[in-house]
């Protein structure tokens, strides 16, 4: 966003001050510091200053370099399926399958590799892309919820994926250099957290400083506006989904990366948590509102709040609950509810 | 003074810095009508929002009855007494008119968690009569007009006054803004009984309707009730003035900002149908303004659309600078330099959630990109100059469009067009319907301008006089057919009645 610098803002801001009653001033002062901290995705990052200071509280050595580079590393994939979850959500809808796509695509990589080197690589991001693409024209021109899409892709690519895998777990023995150097920590820096970082970037520059940034904003916040003033909508939308299963070709290829192994469905579980990671980095579900660094901050928060229930020592099978709710009352900080209209 | 039911005492509010109201005090007596009239941004929503218990005002106190109270919130201004009928209807769709009726106020119509029908068909019926509404307490309230949704709302306010011991005191935020004239005088006959057993708050930007109804009237302007007036010794013009705080200069359709247009012909529409119109043919001068009348349902708004590739068309053709043209969407439209304005400025005009930047720019943006980037700077250069031509009262080119007053944010949508130097043609259904006297006057200024530099105006005309005054031609549309058109110039004006012949 843009500082308030423009000529006709400080004439209406004198405007305005003149007649300041001093409680006021301090009142808007506070209000315009809140929206502030919204606008430029500070909250998260307060919240997970204030959640990495209790844990280094509890337990000293959390924040010695070994344990944050392995919580950087863990949260890379997760970051990704978040990051393409966010842009489909941006737009106002949602995306059920990324997270079984993200298995589909690593059992793929792991059948090519041998056969294909790094190729293989290509081929699948290649394959993923027509997917999304493939997922958002059914969504477009068919008229179908994207809800309903995904959830039947969904099961699609959870099928193919036990078939392709035969499910049984693959291991990868030749070329696995193709793929093995995105998880090296040259000089204690996992190299797979700053490959998502630099993508974020990339990706914010993208809605910052491209049309389609703002085309995906209007889009999501009312999309029969969006069309009347001249943007193809479809074409928005189609992108967002494009983007999503792309980035999930890439969370695949980081999978065997890591693991050295894919199975049929070693990335499924992250889906909820990927979604949870949209909102809790501040991105309304409902469309419009939200931003892409938000969304690597809330993927870390949620990869942090795993571990950091370990560290303060809650039982595991309590810590579904503890989750559950810790997602709630981060929302409630995290979300811009300025922009939200209620009556009363 | 024991007959004021309830009053402000120096009430004043701000929001993100602006002074929304500032030390106002109204009184308002047992069964009186009271006006609250004024400009979009005035400040009377505001005043009502604090009255209704939406806000509370920073300083200032209000008063029931004689006793300071601090409503929490409109359910407990409800109880109290003061009950509101909202322009967005609060009604519930899907529900009998009774239910909504009693919708959260149902008393001793509900035992152990289960409606008594009978009682609560009965009470509802009572308040029905007491507005002399025709509406049956069974009916599904969807089925119902806007109009009659209206009268329920009236009858719902009612409803909420009787758990207080007092008279209620009725809010109509604008309640007129998109009735047609007969439904008006009905709803003026509705609050001529209300008068009888409650006090009422009529907020209304026209002037007019104000004058009739009101025994006494707040002019609001820049947040400040700027006059308390009588309706019976004031008149239109005096009441202009104060609300507006100027004279009127070039009238207010400036007409003598109207020249003949220059002859050639920019758009070309010969006998175009699609679901809603049929054989629609007229020639659209460059320079020229065409307005198009026509009631509701006349197929005027679904033409526009089809114009703009945003509804279907089964035959006929459309030629734009002598080329054919067809357009699958308005995104077609926008890059052969059409720019469109619709009807619902609410939902489909405007981004609410958007700066005003962001707004200015949608449509255009490559006029503030550099390369295949924006440019930031530019975009507020941009911005500013438009922000300052078209006088839109913002706090800054990075305020969310929402936050601005209706009249603003119309212009800021027609902004949105012309930033485009190649804007051609301009197809404006009923652009300053909802829009305070102000702010028309300034949008038929603006629309002046534009065709004096030559872009094509199509006008859906909100009002027969409208479409009159601000016109070179103007054509009348009926059962989706033309069926007539008239030349328009200053001093030769077809009549009224002439026109209205051949809408109806």
């Amino acid at each position: 966003m843009t500082t308030a610098n423009t000529p006709t803002a400080e004439n209406a801001g004198k405007a305005a001050h003149a007649h300041h009653k001093a409680g006021e001033g301090r009142v808007n002062a506070v209000k315009a510091l809140a929206s502030r901290l919204h606008q430029h995705g500070v909250a998260p990052a307060l919240v997970l200053g204030v959640i990495v200071g209790i844990l280094a509280l509890y337990d000293n050595s959390f924040l010695a370099s070994d344990s944050i580079q392995s919580l950087l590393e863990q949260s890379a994939i997760l970051g990704l399926l978040a990051l393409g979850q966010g842009f489909v959500v941006m737009t106002g809808r949602i995306d059920l399958s990324n997270a079984v796509l993200a298995s589909f695509t690593a059992v793929l990589v792991a059948k090519l590799l041998p056969s294909q080197g790094p190729l293989a690589i290509g081929l699948v991001l290649g394959l993923s892309l027509a997917i999304g693409l493939l997922q958002g024209l059914v969504h477009v021109f068919a008229q179908v919820p994207s809800f309903i899409v995904t959830l039947g892709t969904l099961g699609v690519w959870t099928g193919l994926s036990l078939t392709t895998s035969k499910a049984s777990t693959i291991l990868v023995m030749q070329h696995y250099g193709a793929v093995s150097w995105i998880y090296a920590r040259p000089y204690g820096i996992p190299l797979s957290f700053v490959l998502v970082l630099v993508l974020t970037l990339l990706l914010m520059s993208g809605m910052r400083w491209l049309r389609w940034g703002r085309r995906m904003r209007a889009v999501g916040l009312n999309e029969r506006a969006a069309a009347f003033s001249g943007i193809r909508t479809s074409r928005v939308v189609l992108s967002a989904f494009a983007l999503s299963a792309l980035l999930s070709g890439i969370a695949g290829v980081f999978q065997i990366a890591e693991l050295q192994s894919a199975s049929a469905d070693s990335s499924d579980a992250l889906l909820l948590p990927a979604i949870a990671s949209v909102v809790v980095g501040g991105t309304a579900i409902a469309g419009g509102v939200g931003g892409v660094g938000r969304t690597l901050l809330g993927a870390i928060i949620i990869t942090v709040a795993s571990v950091g229930f370990d560290i303060v020592g809650i039982p595991s099978s309590y810590q579904p609950i503890f989750y559950g709710l810790f997602v709630i009352v981060v929302i409630t900080v995290t979300v811009d509810r300025t922009r939200v209209t209620s009556v009363a | 003074m024991n007959d004021i039911a309830f009053s402000v005492r120096g009430a004043s509010k701000t929001f993100g810095g602006v002074q929304a109201l500032e030390d106002v005090s109204i009184d308002v007596r047992r069964r009186e009508v009271i006006g609250l009239i004024g400009e979009n941004g005035a400040g009377k929503s505001t005043l009502l929002k604090i009255l209704s218990g939406i806000h509370q005002p920073d300083f200032g106190t209000v008063l029931l009855h004689g006793e300071p109270v601090k409503f929490r919130s409109v359910a407990h201004a409800m109880r109290m007494g003061v009950a509101m009928v909202f322009q967005e209807q609060s009604l519930l769709p899907n529900i009998s008119v009774a239910e909504n009726i009693y919708l959260g106020n149902e008393g001793t119509a509900v035992k152990h968690g289960f409606y008594r029908w009978p009682l609560l068909r009965r009470r509802a019926a009572e308040k029905l009569d007491a507005i002399g509404s025709q509406v049956s307490p069974r009916t599904r309230t969807e089925q119902l007009s806007f109009a009659k949704r209206q009268m329920v709302e009236v009858a719902k306010a009612l409803a909420t006054g009787e758990s207080s011991h007092h008279e209620p005191v009725i809010l109509l935020d604008e309640p007129t803004s998109v009735l047609e004239a007969a439904e008006i005088k009905r709803l003026f006959d509705v609050i001529r009984e209300l008068k009888k057993r409650a006090s009422v708050v009529f907020v209304s930007h026209r002037m007019e309707e104000v004058l009739t109804i009101c025994d006494r009237a707040y002019v609001m302007r820049d947040g400040r009730c700027v006059a308390e007036c009588d309706p019976a010794s004031v008149d239109v013009n005096e009441l202009y003035r104060l609300m507006v705080g100027r004279d009127l200069t070039d009238g207010y359709f400036a007409e003598d900002q109207q020249i003949p247009h220059t002859g050639e012909v920019r758009l070309q529409v010969s006998q175009l149908t699609g679901p809603g119109f049929a054989d629609i043919s007229f020639d659209l001068h460059a320079g020229e303004v065409l307005a198009v009348v026509g009631v509701q349902d006349s197929g005027r708004e679904t033409l526009a659309r089809a114009l703009v590739g945003a509804a279907s068309v089964t035959s006929g053709s459309v030629t734009l600078d002598g080329r054919v043209v067809r357009f699958r969407s308005p995104a077609d439209a926008v890059r052969a330099g059409f720019g469109y304005i619709p009807g619902e400025r609410k939902t489909d005009g405007a981004l609410m959630g958007l700066t005003v930047e962001e707004n200015l720019t949608l449509a255009h943006p490559e006029q503030v990109m550099r390369g295949p980037v924006l440019s930031r700077s530019l975009e507020q250069q941009k911005v500013a100059d438009w922000v300052d031509k078209l006088k839109i009262k913002t706090p800054s080119g990075s305020t969310p469009l929402g936050s601005l007053s209706g009249g603003n944010q119309q212009k800021v949508v027609l902004a949105k067009w012309l930033v485009d130097p190649g804007l051609k043609v301009l197809i404006l259904d009923t652009p300053t319907r909802g829009l305070d006297v102000g702010a028309k006057a300034d949008v038929y200024a603006l629309v002046r301008q534009l065709a004096r530099a030559g872009i094509a105006v199509l006008l859906l005309a909100d009002s027969l006089e409208e479409g009159i005054a601000m016109s070179h031609r103007i054509v009348t549309m009926r059962d989706g057919r033309i069926s007539a058109e008239f030349e328009c110039a200053p001093g030769a004006r077809p009549e009224r009645t002439a026109v209205l012949e051949r809408m109806v």
